[in-house]
């Protein structure tokens, strides 16, 4: 859990992953036959198969966040800012946040109740009406501790709670923590561990790996929404947590490859279908690069959120799932 | 053949009845999203001929009882109280707000025991013809399907690829992953519009034809004494941008009831668009 914790405490939102690609590059050298990175940042772990007539397969999993980024300094020393990747403004309220390098420490604020009208309280508010206070008292002491073009992620801490787990930037580290888990082991297929970037930001580092690596069939190893919360239809809920590692039929972006999911199914022991055509991940622009490509996730409360929610037991069971999947030998 | 493609079922992302009957009358290849190919010689210059063989389609997405909740691909009107089958397993498609027909789909099981989450759903729409009219779901396509099936052996000097494309209710994707591997120097395309008469496509959603597609197109309708005019309207859906080769030409076959579940269209066009693709065949140079 160590190093799923370093996985999801770590800052890495869409545009600013070097550390955490250098992080992993670290871990999983010694394990791989090929390791290297590309001008975009995309990096690329490869294993060979053991068997004679071994297939190539793709995994993907994205190391990019959602994130802020700082876009102007007030003359009174607080941070303006811009959404990276999809968020709902309405999470970005009253929360801790780290920005830049130094991860210096700050907090979006929001006006007391007992200053506000009904009027303003009942109004959505957009980041644009929003400020990270650093504590600065002035533009020049602000610019000395951050600089414009900064990025800013939520500063949460991961642990468990009850029998689940929560923390920040689970789509995708869980993703990451899964394919470094599978890589340290030897599989009959060749498989390329791709840690893309840019996936919220639109499938960007997927569109490139896909063009360079030729594979006989890719996954795309992600996280993703789960509603299965009091009072929602069950047939709205999309996944729900404890119930296995979700296979996805259809999404926004990918119809997915009916052998290669009917294969994913068939290593799993425990799984779900994704019950919701909404989303996209990295299958989308993977598979548009003439590879056999389906998706499997990690249902996860509260995506794109300060705090998400995961169960442990789905994490297990998706990388039990893979790690057979890795070893089929009909394509 | 024309009654045959009218009348065989073609869910979209599983267009294998299709293609079955697509491979009695020609060799070809299937590439990872399942497009099938016929290609011809090893010409210098690339030609695509190009056309959509799938349908409307639900997707069982989850199963509650006898209600299976379903995904649409496609942009067709469905109607509610429709019967939509899963091959072998029917129901009758309802919403879950009748005011609101096209949203939380679902359909309602004539029997129980269906379990195939991922199972393509077509809802079952009688084809019929009078005089010279066919009333079927895609028509156009059906009619340009046929007439590509009946030019595969003219001969060409172009490296000619004839794609029966998937998927392209789900934002054209075998069109794009067709164009990715093929990278066609010309594509011919053919759909539905909405216009009387035939058209190309000339203006869409961030695309403009180039000059050369329309040189190309109003030279050989000319020639041909064929009457096609531009089209400029960008709200139609098109398969125009995924197919995005340098010079495309998508042809605009003419329907009635252009929103329904079927629609209405002249047989004539068969052996229009025939010509079309023998001239573009020929001039493989």
């Amino acid at each position: 859990m160590e190093l799923l914790k370093w996985l999801s405490e770590s800052a890495g939102a869409s545009g600013d992953e070097n550390k955490i690609s250098d992080f992993i590059a670290g871990e999983v050298t010694r394990y791989c036959d090929k390791v290297f990175k590309d001008n975009m940042g995309n990096l690329y772990c490869f294993k060979q198969g053991t068997a004679e007539n071994a297939k190539t397969i793709m995994l993907a999993a994205h190391t990019d966040e959602v994130g802020l980024i700082i876009s102007s300094v007030t003359d009174d020393g607080f941070l303006k800012f811009r959404t990276v990747g999809g968020i709902d403004e309405s999470v970005l309220l009253a929360k801790r946040v780290r920005i830049g390098e130094n991860k210096m420490l700050g907090v979006t604020g929001v006006k007391a109740v007992h200053l506000s009208t009904t009027e303003e309280r009942e109004k959505k508010i957009s980041c644009a009406d929003m400020y990270i206070d650093i504590g600065a008292t002035n533009k020049q002491e602000a610019l000395k501790l951050v600089k414009i073009g900064d990025y800013a992620t939520f500063d949460t801490e991961f642990e468990k709670i009850g029998s689940l787990l929560k923390g920040k930037a689970f789509d995708d580290r869980l993703g990451c923590f899964i394919l470094i888990n599978l890589l340290k082991k030897a599989h009959k297929n060749s498989v390329w561990y791709c840690f893309t970037v840019q996936e919220e930001l639109g499938l960007r580092g997927a569109a490139v790996v896909s063009r360079r690596i030729k594979a006989d069939a890719a996954v795309a190893v992600e996280c993703t929404t789960c509603l299965d919360l009091p009072g929602v239809d069950k047939d709205k809920t999309s996944t729900v947590v404890g119930l296995g590692p979700a296979l996805t039929i259809v999404d926004g972006a990918t119809y997915t490859n009916t052998l290669i999911r009917t294969k994913l199914k068939e290593a799993a022991d425990k799984f779900q279908y994704k019950n919701l055509a909404a989303g996209g991940n990295d299958a989308g622009a993977i598979h548009l690069n003439n590879i056999k490509t389906a998706a499997v996730s990690i249902p996860a409360r509260y995506i794109h959120s300060p705090v998400c929610v995961v169960d442990e037991a789905d994490v297990e069971e998706c990388i039990k799932m893979l790690d057979k999947f890795l070893d089929t030998e009909e394509f | 053949m024309l009654d045959m493609l009218c009348q065989i079922p073609c869910a979209c992302g599983n267009e294998e009845t299709i293609k079955k009957y697509i491979k009695t009358k020609t060799d070809g290849y299937e590439d990872s999203i399942g497009n099938f190919i016929v290609s011809k010689n090893d010409g210098q210059k690339k030609l695509m001929i190009f056309c959509g063989i799938d349908e409307d389609t639900l997707t069982a997405m989850s199963i509650d009882g006898k209600k299976v909740y379903v995904t649409h691909q496609g942009t067709q009107k469905l109607p509610l109280g429709s019967l939509v089958s899963f091959g072998g397993y029917t129901g009758v498609l309802q919403a879950k707000d009748a005011a609101k027909p096209d949203k939380d789909l679902y359909v309602d099981m004539l029997t129980g025991g269906f379990e195939n989450i991922g199972a393509a759903g077509i809802v079952c729409a009688e084809y019929t013809t009078e005089e010279n009219v066919i009333f079927t779901k895609d028509a156009a396509e059906k009619i340009a399907v046929c007439a590509m099936l009946e030019c595969i052996d003219l001969k060409t000097d172009y490296d000619a690829s004839f794609v029966f494309g998937v998927q392209s209710k789900n934002n054209n994707k075998g069109a794009i992953v067709a164009t990715r591997e093929i990278e066609p120097d010309f594509v011919l395309s053919f759909e539905k519009t909405k216009s009387e008469g035939l058209t190309y496509k000339a203006v869409g959603k961030g695309f403009v034809i180039s000059s050369a597609a329309k040189e190309k197109i109003e030279r050989i309708c000319d020639k041909l004494d064929i009457e096609i005019k531009p089209e400029a309207d960008s709200e139609q859906p098109s398969c125009v941008q995924a197919l995005g080769a340098p010079n495309t030409v998508v042809v605009g076959i003419p329907v009635r009831f252009f929103d329904e579940i079927r629609q209405a269209c002249d047989i004539k066009y068969k052996d229009i668009i025939k010509k079309i693709i023998k001239a573009f065949l020929e001039e493989g140079k």
